[in-house]
C-alpha cells in the first residue's frame, strides 16, 4: 500500500498576496460590448473566431467544388481558387484555431480554473479582443478590395506573393492581409500576457503548479510559445510589407516580371521561409497543445478515472513546446539546403515524437479499466486520439528527408496536416464545447443530436482525407486547380475526388446540427445543475451557474488535491472536487 | 538563426530554472490537504505589473533578436554595402543612458522614502502619505523624460544625416536595415514614454508611494532593457568595419 501523505488541515494560513479590486461595469455597454471581463471577452473571442471559421468553412467547400467537379462552375477560376486556398488556410490556423483555443477556451477556463477572480490585466484583455476583431474586419475587408485578396497561398512566400501573376499580389489584397496579421500578433500578444500572468500569480491558495488541470498547462505552455513564436511572423510581414509598399529588398531577389527589370535585387525569399516557419512549426503545436490539456481532462472526467502519468503529462507539455522550435525547417527540404541540416532536422521532428506518443499512450492506459460513459464530450475525444495517431503516423513519412522530397507538394501533405492540425483541434473544440457549454449557458445540449453530429463528422472526415493520402501518393500535386490531361494521374482519382468533394459537403452540412443545438439549447436545454458531469475542477464548483462576475462567492476556494480524484473509495460520491477537503480523518483517498 | 537559438535557449533556461522550483517531481496524486500551501507553492512574489513586464521584454527581445538575426542572414549576400552611421549615434547613445540613469536614481530615491515612510508610520500608528515626498522622484522623472525625448530628436536628426548621405530606406539593403530596426526602436521608446509620462502624473499627486515604486521600478527595467538593446543594435549595425573581432563574432553566431 501507498502511504498517503494527507492531514487534516490544521489552519488556513494567511493568503500571500491580497486580493486586487475588481472592475465592475456599470452600463450595458461596459458590461456586455466593451467588457473586461474573461468570460465575457472568451465569448465574444468565440463567437468573432467561430463566425469566421464559417467563412473559412465555405471557402473549403468552394476549393472541393472545383475539385471535385473541374471546369462545371464558370465562377471558379484559377485566381479565386488560389484566393480561396490562401484565405481557408490563413483563416483556419490563425483566426480560428489560435484564436478559439486561447482567446476562448484560455480566457474563460484560465481563471476559472485556477480559482481567480479574472485576468490579471482585465483592460488590456478587452484590448486585446478589440485589436482581434479589428484584425479580422481588415481580413474581411481584403475581399471586398480590387483584385480581392491575396491568392498567395497561406505560406505568403515571396517573391511571388508581391507580384503581378499571384492574385491580390500587386494591389490591395496582400497589404490588407499582413496588415491584418500584424494587427492579429500585436492583440494576441496582449492576451497572452494576460494568460501567462494570470497562472504565474493568481492560482489560489493551495493551487500548486503541479495541482493544475492539464487544461491550464497546455493552454499555458501553447501561450508561452505563441508569444515567442508570434514575433518571427510579424518580423516577415513587416519586412514584406516594406518590400510591398516601399520598394526595399528584405526578401526580394533581383527579377524580370513580363520583361520589366523589377527595382528589386539582392533579397533573400529563403530568410523570409526561415522567419515563418521559426513561427509556423511551434504554431502547429500552439493549437495542439491546448487540445491535448482539454482532451486529458475531458477523458479523466467522462471515463470517472484519474489520469494516467499526470507527471509524464505535464513534463511531455514542456517538453513538447521546447522541441517545437528547433524542428522549422523540415518544412524546408526542398528549399536547397545544405544536407546536414536536413539530417538535424529530421532527427529532431522524430525525437518530438518521443513525448508525443507518451502522451498518447497516457490517454489509452486512462481509459483502460475506467468506466467509460459515452458521452458526446467523450466519443469526441476518442475520435481526436484516433485521429491525431493517424495524422501522427503519416508525420513520421514527412519528418523523413528521403520520404519527404518525393511527396513534397503533394495532396498526401494536404492530407497529413489536415487529419493532425485540422480534424484532430477541431474534434476537441466540439468535445469542449459539448463538455462546458453547461457551464456557460447553465443548460444541456441536446445528447441524441450531439451523437449524430458526432458521427457524422467523425466518419465524414475520415472519408474526405483518407482517399486523399492515396491520391497523393499517385503524385497528385497540391496548390493545382486543376489536373488536366496527365499521363502519370489514373482516372481513379477524378472519381476519388468527386467522392471527397462529396463527403465534404455532407460534412459542412452537418454543422447545421450543431448549431442548431447550439442556439436551441440555449432556451430548451435541459437545465444543466451547477456540476452535470461530476467534475473536479474548480470551474464546476462555482456558487452560480453561469459563473457570476468575479467567479467565486465571497472567499476564493481553497485547493486541497489534484484535479483527477476519481472513483476515490470511500468518498461519498465517486469524485472529490479541487477544493473539498476530503473525509473528515483525512484518509481515503488511494 | 543561431542569434534567436542563443536568445531562445536564455529564455528557455529561465523558464526551466522556474519551473524547477514548482516541484514537478512531486506526486500530487498522494498529496491532499492545505500543507503543500507551505511548500513551494507561492505564488511569484514581484509585483504583478512586474512580471507582465518581464513577460512583455521577452517577446520584444525575440523581436529584436530576429531582426538581428535577419540582418546577419541577409549581410551575407553580396550585394550588401554597409553604409556609415553619423557620430551624432554616440550622442544619442549618452541621452539615453542618462536618461536610464536618472530612471534608475528615481527608483532608487522613491524606494527609500518608501523605507522612511514604513519606519514613521510604524512609530505613530497611522499611514501617512503626503504629496511632498513624491517631489524629489517627480523631478527625477521629468528630467528622464526631457532626455527621452532629447534622444527622440537626436535619432530624427541621424535619419536626417544618414538621408542627406544619399542612403534612403530602399537604396541598400544596409539602409533598410537602418531604417527600420531604428525605427522599431523608436516605436518601443514613444510607448514606453506614455507609461512614463502616465508616472511622472502619478508622483505629482498624492498616490500612494508604494503603488508609485512599482510603477517607476517598470519604467526603469524597459528603459535599461532598451537602452541594451539600442548598444546591441548599434553594435550589430557597425559590422561595416569587418573589425577581425566582429568578424569571429559572426562566425561562431551563424
Amino acid at each position: 500500500m501507498v502511504e498517503i501523505e494527507s492531514m487534516p488541515p490544521p489552519s488556513v494560513p494567511p493568503a500571500e498576496l491580497e486580493e486586487v479590486e475588481l472592475y465592475h461595469a456599470t452600463n450595458f455597454w461596459t458590461k456586455y460590448v466593451f467588457s473586461q471581463d474573461a468570460k465575457i471577452i472568451a465569448i465574444q473571442y468565440s463567437g468573432v473566431a467561430i463566425a469566421i471559421g464559417l467563412v473559412a468553412l465555405v471557402l473549403s467547400s468552394l476549393i472541393r467544388l472545383q475539385l471535385g467537379f473541374p471546369e462545371m462552375f464558370d465562377f471558379i477560376t484559377a485566381e479565386t481558387y488560389y484566393q480561396f486556398v490562401t484565405m481557408h488556410g490563413m483563416i483556419m490556423v490563425v483566426y480560428l484555431l489560435t484564436a478559439l483555443f486561447l482567446g476562448g477556451f484560455g480566457n474563460y477556463l484560465i481563471p476559472l480554473m485556477v480559482g481567480a477572480r479574472d485576468m490579471a490585466f482585465p483592460y488590456v484583455n478587452m484590448l486585446s479582443f478589440w485589436i482581434y476583431f479589428l484584425a479580422v474586419l481588415v481580413l474581411v475587408g481584403s475581399f471586398f478590395v480590387p483584385g480581392g485578396p491575396t491568392g498567395a497561398g497561406w505560406t505568403l512566400y515571396p517573391p511571388q506573393a508581391i507580384l503581378s501573376g499571384t492574385p491580390g499580389g500587386t494591389g490591395l489584397g496582400i497589404i490588407l492581409m499582413l496588415l491584418s496579421l500584424a494587427l492579429f500578433i500585436v492583440g494576441f500578444t496582449m492576451g497572452g500576457l494576460n494568460y501567462v500572468v494570470t497562472v504565474l500569480q493568481m492560482r489560489t491558495r493551495g493551487m500548486t503548479m503541479m495541482r493544475l488541470p492539464l487544461t491550464v498547462w497546455g493552454i499555458f505552455t501553447a501561450t508561452v510559445l505563441a508569444l515567442l513564436a508570434f514575433p518571427a511572423l510579424l518580423v516577415a510581414t513587416v519586412m514584406m510589407l516594406f518590400d510591398r509598399l516601399l520598394a526595399t529588398s528584405f526578401f526580394m531577389p533581383s527579377l524580370v516580371e513580363f520583361g520589366d527589370h523589377l527595382s528589386y535585387g539582392g533579397g533573400s525569399p529563403i530568410l523570409f521561409q526561415h522567419l515563418f516557419w521559426f513561427f509556423g512549426h511551434p504554431e502547429v503545436y500552439i493549437v495542439a497543445l491546448p487540445a491535448f490539456g482539454i482532451v486529458s481532462d475531458l477523458i479523466s472526467t467522462h471515463a470517472r478515472k484519474n489520469i494516467f502519468g499526470y507527471r509524464m503529462m505535464v513534463w511531455a507539455i514542456v517538453g513538447i513546446g521546447a522541441l517545437s522550435f528547433i524542428v522549422w525547417a523540415h518544412h524546408m527540404y526542398v528549399s536547397g539546403m545544405h544536407p546536414y541540416f536536413g539530417f538535424f532536422f529530421a532527427t529532431t521532428t522524430l525525437i518530438i515524437a518521443v513525448p508525443t506518443a507518451l502522451k498518447v499512450y497516457n490517454w489509452v492506459l486512462t481509459l483502460w479499466n475506467g468506466n467509460i460513459h459515452l458521452t458526446t464530450p467523450m466519443l469526441f475525444s476518442l475520435g481526436f486520439i484516433v485521429t491525431f495517431l493517424n495524422g501522427g503516423l503519416t508525420g513520421l513519412f514527412l519528418g523523413n528527408v528521403i520520404v519527404d522530397i518525393p511527396l513534397s507538394d503533394t495532396m498526401f501533405v494536404v492530407a497529413h496536416f489536415h487529419m493532425v492540425m485540422g480534424v484532430a483541434p477541431i474534434l476537441v473544440i466540439l468535445g469542449a464545447i459539448y463538455h462546458w457549454y453547461p457551464k456557460i449557458t447553465g443548460r444541456m445540449l441536446d445528447e441524441r443530436l450531439g451523437r449524430i453530429h458526432f458521427w457524422v463528422t467523425f466518419v465524414g472526415s475520415y472519408l474526405i482525407f483518407f482517399p486523399m493520402h492515396y491520391v497523393g501518393l499517385v503524385g497528385v500535386p497540391r496548390r493545382y486547380p486543376e489536373l488536366g490531361d496527365a499521363a502519370f494521374i489514373p482516372e481513379s482519382v477524378a472519381s476519388l475526388n468527386s467522392f471527397i468533394s462529396l463527403a465534404a459537403f455532407t460534412v459542412g452540412l452537418a454543422q447545421i446540427l450543431f448549431f442548431y443545438n447550439l442556439f436551441r439549447s440555449l432556451r430548451k436545454g435541459r437545465p444543466a445543475g451547477h456540476n452535470p458531469w461530476r467534475a473536479t475542477t474548480l470551474e464546476w464548483q462555482t456558487p452560480q451557474t453561469p459563473p457570476g462576475h468575479g467567479n467565486f462567492g465571497q472567499d476564493l476556494p481553497l485547493v486541497y488535491r489534484w484535479p483527477y480524484d476519481y472513483s476515490v473509495p470511500g468518498a461519498s460520491e465517486d469524485f472529490l472536487a479541487q477544493n473539498d477537503p476530503g473525509p473528515i480523518d483525512g484518509e481515503g483517498s488511494a | 538563426m543561431t542569434v534567436v537559438l542563443i536568445f531562445l535557449a536564455v529564455v528557455v533556461s529561465t523558464s526551466i530554472w522556474w519551473l524547477s522550483h514548482q516541484r514537478l517531481g512531486a506526486k500530487p496524486w498522494l498529496e491532499s490537504g492545505l500543507n503543500s500551501l507551505d511548500q513551494g507553492s507561492h505564488q511569484v512574489s514581484l509585483p504583478r505589473g512586474k512580471i507582465g513586464l518581464l513577460v512583455i521584454l521577452s517577446v520584444v527581445g525575440m523581436l529584436f533578436t530576429l531582426f538581428f538575426s535577419s540582418h546577419f542572414m541577409r549581410q551575407e549576400i553580396e550585394d550588401w554595402r554597409s553604409i556609415p552611421l553619423p557620430s551624432m549615434i554616440w550622442i544619442n547613445g549618452m541621452l539615453l543612458l542618462a536618461a536610464s540613469l536618472y530612471l534608475q536614481s528615481a527608483l532608487v530615491t522613491a524606494r527609500r522614502q518608501l523605507k522612511a515612510l514604513g519606519e514613521r508610520t510604524q512609530s505613530q500608528g497611522t499611514i501617512r502619505n503626503d504629496g511632498k515626498n513624491n517631489n524629489s522622484v517627480r523631478s527625477l522623472l521629468i528630467n528622464a523624460c526631457v532626455l527621452t525625448v532629447a534622444f527622440l530628436i537626436g535619432q530624427l536628426i541621424t535619419w536626417y544625416e544618414v538621408a542627406g548621405n544619399g542612403f534612403f530606406l530602399s537604396s541598400n539593403p544596409s539602409s533598410s536595415f537602418f531604417y527600420v530596426l531604428t525605427g522599431l526602436h523608436g516605436l518601443h521608446i514613444i510607448g514606453g514614454l506614455a507609461v512614463l509620462f502616465h508616472t511622472t502624473a502619478l508622483a505629482r499627486s498624492n498616490t500612494q508611494l508604494n503603488k508609485l515604486v512599482t510603477r517607476v521600478d517598470v519604467c526603469a527595467l524597459y528603459w535599461h532593457f532598451l537602452f541594451f538593446i539600442w548598444c546591441v543594435m548599434i553594435f550589430v549595425m557597425l559590422g561595416w568595419t569587418y573589425d577581425p573581432f566582429i568578424e569571429l563574432c559572426q562566425r561562431v553566431l551563424l
